[in-house]
């Protein structure tokens, strides 16, 4: 098991390291450079020469690369942002939290309805709960996240005087929060993050749901099944000891892949709800071309890509005993 | 109110406009049921050396009269800051947090002209090149350390040093050096006598050098300073989640007195849209440069008080004069007069908005408002194509010469709706006249590469008008290389009169240049001026005393009071 | 699969190509005058749609004659007649897959007929003081934009881009990751881990952002360049698929009994591992269509899709988000027509697997 771990870490460090590589290229090769916010007529284009020299954009490509990696390798360091005045570390610290309390969340939502949902749709097949879910469930899923989170914004969040529930932006009210008390506090942060993690989660939860149905359509079918029903336990007993434990286990896989559609989701998430995490730095990133912010934002996106599917693995060797980790 | 304005920036960042309401002050809105107020830009006396005595008792006035302490103000923002230090700072949020934070040496009165902040007088020395400022001697850094002239002088020369980039170092491109003469007395030396030698020596907010001064010029862009600022003004630094808030709350030891109102909340929502929901429930108290497709909707609201005032900027549809295209002057009046400029503002700003004749606009004292125009008339723009040899020869309804059929590309920046929707009018507009255009539209960092390159044929974009009268870093020949002047336009005549009109000290022979300036402009019509919008803001009622001035919506923002009954946090 | 290749090349090629179409209408434009139905910009969807529909049916073809070869030395009793048969009852069985089939089926009518369908041109500006965001109405069925433009027609015409989309970029898509997973899948060993680890890393990116970053490349955004990168952003999926069909097609014994006869490499590959894969890469492609068609919206949505006036529905979206405090029902529609669209998709792929899939029939 440690072996298996320590292995599997071992052999991320060459993705990772590949991911930065092709990332500092396709930035840099980009129209632009981070100092285009000095763009500006009153501004002496020689003081931009100036400030490209002090960040080192005037060397050759070869050598910015070869000093980013280490930097990053050697140091753990990952530069200063030109676009946003302050070192890499410092915006990822304050947005990462806010982005992984978003996912989480999602994450929860998307398996707890749509483990729920499925289970319910698989043990009524052909009922009318399960055509009604999985019509609902597939109009979900298929639904572009920009637009559901427009809906649910001007439904929810002021757009409608008297369905006015949610506010439209932030993570907590920004002028009263302090002065609350710790139950109101905790219940401020969750009226700001249900919108957005709808948003996030419902869709993902909708595809859940339509595997989990399948799955355990499928177990329900097979010998062990029929034996655990023949040898006389309630539906109830032979559907969730006996089903439901093999029907899970695809869904660690999809869900351990489904974390960077989660990560892109938040990208638009993000911005239509203003929730301050990763997504939008990445984006601001991208486009103000802001070189060691887009190329740190990146890389953590995709350590946590693969740190999830590690879990999502280990998860799977522990649900299933067939599967040995070695 | 310290820095006049971040001149001339290219619109990519939603530029805070200008304000004056017609109303007097102290007569709040809600005492007149008031809830659109249009207002009229004042007449520019930024040359003028002079106190304006007016102004000045009206900024007192709210000393003298009794009002309310407490409440929160949130003004919602599209963008974030990038930081609170003045040397740093590039977009427009954290100007106007700067502007709370820290004094200039004087502030800007509604007509441009200076009122005291930190200098309490100033004079010029004989020969007009040196200028004395007396500083006050109780304004304290919020650490407690007092502001005195050894800052001020600190301050000038981080401002002109090469490696730390700041945006408006231009600005003090003829000042030869700061002179500390006691704590409380600074003086500036000029190389030369020209109008602007007040404004220039006092932009940009005065920073603490007991902090700074250990920042070499290298790590300023970088410093902790930029997000923990230490200042001297009405409002001191509170709290910064980044791409959430920025907060300040009231200077308790502020030298003029306390602020009346606690706490100046910066609320960050990325999306426009959102924005606007959020203006409607009150979850946000103010915001300006509201999109006019908004207008309607929030000016039914009952909580909030419109202000509209003149705009500060115009857009234009730039033609690239290397491009064969566009080297006839009479082709390129045709093409002016082939775009229905009032249409576009009547259906994309829903009127708000005016067409600009020429590069200065009317609240600068150098405006022209004879120019030469050319109106819509289609028909009077193929009659001019087709003297330029420009017909449908071919009968396909598409004009050509030569066997080459009259289209091109007109490039533009995304995410300013207007600016794409212009793109698509005016496709549908030229076509009409048998000119066939095709849109194109770059991301920003895209857009301005390829116009440095003069990599486009046409071009939509726009200026922020500034409030120095000063034609070079856009329209002269020298600066075709230096980046603004895109369009590569190059007159002798111009360049002669732009150059002389700069340093020309007595005001009423510098206007008559301007004016010839402009008509020449005009005449030549590099660009199509399209559009000047005016600038939409919306304010929630309760705010006493709110005047917006042309100088920023954000002029008398320390004074702004909330009757105690009406109180809301 | 040699069809499929070219239609990759054809997919990389297609924005270097804008010429050639441009050409060809004109051509056309000539010999038909002014009065042909289809304008110049509706071509490029025609040529490639049913290049593309040529292409589906050549492989559906091959697939079908390739089975019939395999299924008799493999299996004895069932011919392929029956077991098509069998496939069809069971897929008109599923009321929700013939609906989906049924939306799909029609929206590729809309998409062919614009020009008849569209009461006006989805371009053509009206009287833009008067006639702009006008409300519903027997004659703007869904009223106006601000340009005065009728929305339900734009709407109607943005169904190409969306199908487009969807199929061209999937297209791209299962042929790339059916070629990476091939050659993963038979040659194994240090190949399989060389190019698995690659899937892994192409799997860890963001594709949203990278695609953004992208963009920014090329400074003339066409269609071409979006279906291009939408396609080589998502094969990763389909190789991983592909490669576990060949690792496990591999132990089989008609595999076996082919390698011991001595069948070369692309007999291998292509008689016998390939046919037999076709079934989950067919339905993973279907079900594949529907993310594209949402990525291709989300990027219309942050302005990074087809370029304006074209209409697309995630762009129609991100134009009318604007007026969703008045006229809520512009963005409505747009964000209805890719709800339905990418349900019937996925409708029509959840049949087509209980239909193909012997193991969920009951």
């Amino acid at each position: 098991m440690h072996t298996y771990i320590i292995r599997r870490i071992l052999i991320s460090i060459p993705l990772l390291f590949g991911l930065l590589t092709i990332n500092f290229f396709l930035i840099h090769a980009a129209p632009g450079d981070p100092t285009d916010i000095f763009y500006n007529p009153d501004m002496d284009p020689e003081a931009r020469e100036n400030i490209r020299r002090i960040y080192g954009l005037d060397q050759p490509l070869g050598v910015q690369y070869l000093k980013y990696i280490q930097g990053v390798v050697l140091k753990f360091e990952f530069g200063y942002s030109i676009a946003k005045k302050r070192p890499v570390k410092d915006e990822i610290l304050e947005a990462l939290p806010n982005t992984i309390q978003l996912s989480a969340l999602a994450l929860l939502l998307e398996l707890s309805l749509g483990i729920g949902i499925g289970i319910l749709a698989a043990v009524k097949q052909q009922s009318t709960f399960d055509n009604a879910t999985r019509v609902t469930a597939l109009t979900f899923y298929s639904m572009p996240s920009f637009y559901l989170g427009l809906v649910l914004l001007f439904l929810f969040a002021g757009g409608v005087s008297a369905t006015h529930w949610f506010p439209a932006s932030g993570m907590v009210d920004i002028v009263r929060h302090e002065s609350m008390s710790t139950l109101g506090r905790l219940g401020d942060r969750a009226i700001h993050i249900f919108l957005p993690s709808l948003t996030l989660g419902i869709g993902a939860a909708a595809g859940i749901s339509r595997y989990m149905r399948g799955e355990l359509l499928e177990v329900i079918r097979q010998d062990y099944m029929r034996t655990a029903r023949a040898k006389g336990l309630t539906e109830r007993v032979v559907v969730f000891k006996h089903g439901l434990r093999n029907a899970l286990m695809p869904i660690i896989t999809i869900m351990g892949l489904s974390l960077p559609f989660l990560f892109s989701g938040a990208v638009i998430v993000e911005q239509v709800f203003g929730w301050p995490g990763m997504g939008r730095v990445a984006v601001d990133a991208a486009f103000q071309r802001d070189y060691s912010m887009f190329l740190a934002v990146n890389l953590i996106f995709g350590a946590m890509v693969v740190v999830g599917n590690l879990v999502a693995d280990i998860l799977y060797a522990m649900v299933d005993p067939r599967v040995r980790l070695s | 109110m310290n820095r006049i304005v971040r001149i001339t920036s290219l619109g990519l960042f939603f530029t805070s406009l200008s304000c004056s309401p017609s109303s007097t002050p102290g007569d709040s809105p809600s005492d007149s049921a008031q809830r659109v107020i249009e207002v009229e830009a004042r007449p520019d006396r930024g040359r003028s050396e002079e106190h304006n005595l007016e102004f000045e008792a009206r900024w007192n006035e709210l000393y003298n009269t009794p009002h309310d302490n407490g409440d929160t103000l949130v003004i919602g923002t599209i963008g974030d800051a990038d930081s609170l230090n003045d040397l740093t700072s590039a977009a427009i949020t954290g100007s106007n947090v700067i502007g709370l934070l820290f004094l200039s040496l004087t502030r800007t009165n509604p007509d441009f002209s200076h009122a005291p902040s930190l200098a309490e007088s100033w004079q010029f020395s004989e020969d007009h090149l040196e200028l004395t400022f007396h500083l006050r001697d109780d304004v304290f850094w919020h650490d407690g350390v007092k502001t005195t002239a050894h800052d001020v002088k600190f301050t000038f020369e981080k401002q002109i040093s090469p490696n730390i980039g700041w945006a408006t170092i231009k600005w003090k491109q003829f000042i030869k050096e700061c002179v500390v003469v006691d704590d409380y007395t600074v003086k500036f030396i000029f190389e030369r006598l020209y109008p602007y030698q007040l404004m220039d020596a006092v932009v940009g907010a005065v920073l603490p050098k007991h902090i700074l001064e250990k920042v070499p010029d290298e790590e300023m862009v970088s410093t902790d300073f930029n997000r923990n600022p230490v200042g001297n003004g009405p409002y001191r630094f509170k709290e910064w989640k980044a791409q959430q808030y920025i907060e300040v709350e009231a200077n308790e030891n502020y030298f003029a007195g306390r602020p009346p109102l606690d706490r100046i909340i910066f609320k960050v929502v990325p999306d426009q849209e959102n924005l606007a929901l959020q203006l409607k429930s009150g979850e946000i108290d103010f915001m300006d440069g509201v999109p006019p497709r908004f207008f309607e909707e929030l000016a039914r609201q009952e909580n909030l008080v419109a202000y509209i005032a003149p705009g500060r900027s115009y857009s234009y549809l730039g033609w690239n004069l290397l491009n064969p295209l566009f080297q006839s002057k009479k082709v390129r009046q045709a093409l002016t007069m082939a775009i229905n400029r009032q249409e576009i503002i009547d259906s994309l700003l829903f009127e708000f908005g005016e067409i600009p004749k020429g590069p200065v606009l009317p609240i600068i004292w150098a405006h022209h408002p004879n120019l030469p125009d050319f109106p819509y008339d289609p028909e009077k723009a193929r009659q001019y194509l087709a003297e330029e040899g420009w017909k449908d020869s071919d009968g396909d309804g598409w004009l050509d010469k030569d066997g080459q059929r009259f289209s091109f590309t007109v490039k533009t920046n995304k995410g300013n709706q207007i600016r794409e929707d212009i793109l698509i009018l005016v496709q549908d507009m030229f076509k009409e006249v048998g000119i066939a255009v095709r849109p194109n539209i770059l991301e920003w960092t895209v857009f301005i590469g390829d116009m440095d390159k003069k990599d486009f044929e046409a071009a939509v974009a726009g200026w922020s008008v500034g409030l120095k009268m000063d034609m070079t870093t856009i329209w002269h020949s020298d600066s075709i290389n230096d980046k603004f002047n895109f369009v590569s336009y190059s007159n002798p005549e111009f360049d002669r009169l732009n150059d002389a009109a700069i340093f020309e000290m007595d005001s009423e022979k510098a206007k008559q240049m301007w004016w010839r300036a402009q008509e020449m402009i005009a005449e030549d019509q590099p660009y199509t001026f399209l559009y000047s919008p005016k600038d939409i803001n919306f304010v929630h009622r309760r705010f006493q005393n709110v005047q917006m001035e042309t100088v920023g919506w954000n002029y008398n923002l320390e004074q702004w009071w909330v009757p105690k009954d009406k109180q809301k946090y | 699969m040699i069809l499929g290749l070219f239609g990759l090349l054809v997919g990389l090629a297609g924005w270097h190509a804008g010429t050639l179409w441009d050409t060809l209408a004109h051509t056309l434009e000539k010999l038909f005058g002014a009065n042909v139905p289809y304008t110049l910009r509706d071509l490029d969807f025609l040529v490639s749609t049913l290049f593309l529909l040529g292409m589906l049916a050549a492989l559906v073809l091959y697939s079908g004659l390739s089975c019939q070869r395999i299924r008799q030395a493999d299996r004895t009793a069932q011919g392929p007649e029956r077991q098509w048969s069998i496939v069809k009852r069971q897929f008109l069985k599923n009321r929700l897959a013939v609906a989906g089939a049924l939306i799909i089926l029609a929206l590729y009518l809309v998409a062919f007929l614009c020009p008849f369908l569209a009461p006006y041109d989805p371009v053509e500006q009206g009287d833009r003081v008067q006639e702009r965001l006008l409300s519903p109405s027997a004659e703007h069925l869904l009223g106006t934009d601000r340009f005065a433009r009728d929305v339900f027609s734009r709407i109607i015409y943005g169904s190409r881009i969306s199908l487009l989309v969807g199929f061209l970029a999937m297209g791209l898509a299962v042929t790339l990751g059916t070629a990476v997973g091939a050659v993963a899948g038979y040659y194994g060993g240090w190949v399989d881990s060389v190019i698995m680890r690659f899937v892994d890393m192409m799997l860890s990116f963001p594709t949203l952002i990278l695609i953004i970053t992208v963009i920014a490349l090329w400074r003339n955004q066409s269609i071409w360049i979006i279906i291009t990168l939408i396609g080589l952003m998502s094969w990763m999926g389909v190789a991983r698929l592909v490669r576990g069909q060949f690792m496990a097609l591999k132990e089989r014994e008609f595999f076996q009994a082919a390698r011991a006869l001595g069948a070369g490499t692309g007999r291998l590959i292509f008689q016998h591992l390939l046919p037999n894969s076709l079934t989950p890469i067919i339905v993973s492609a279907t079900l594949r269509v529907g993310n594209t068609i949402l990525l291709e919206a989300s990027l219309s949505y942050l302005g990074l899709g087809v370029q304006p006036p074209t209409p697309s529905w995630g762009n129609i979206v991100y134009d009318t988000k604007g007026n969703l405090f008045t006229e809520w029902w512009m963005p409505l529609a747009a964000g209805m027509a890719i709800v339905i669209t990418v349900v019937g998709y996925n409708l029509l792929g959840d049949g087509l697997r209980d239909a193909l899939d012997p193991r969920l029939r009951e």
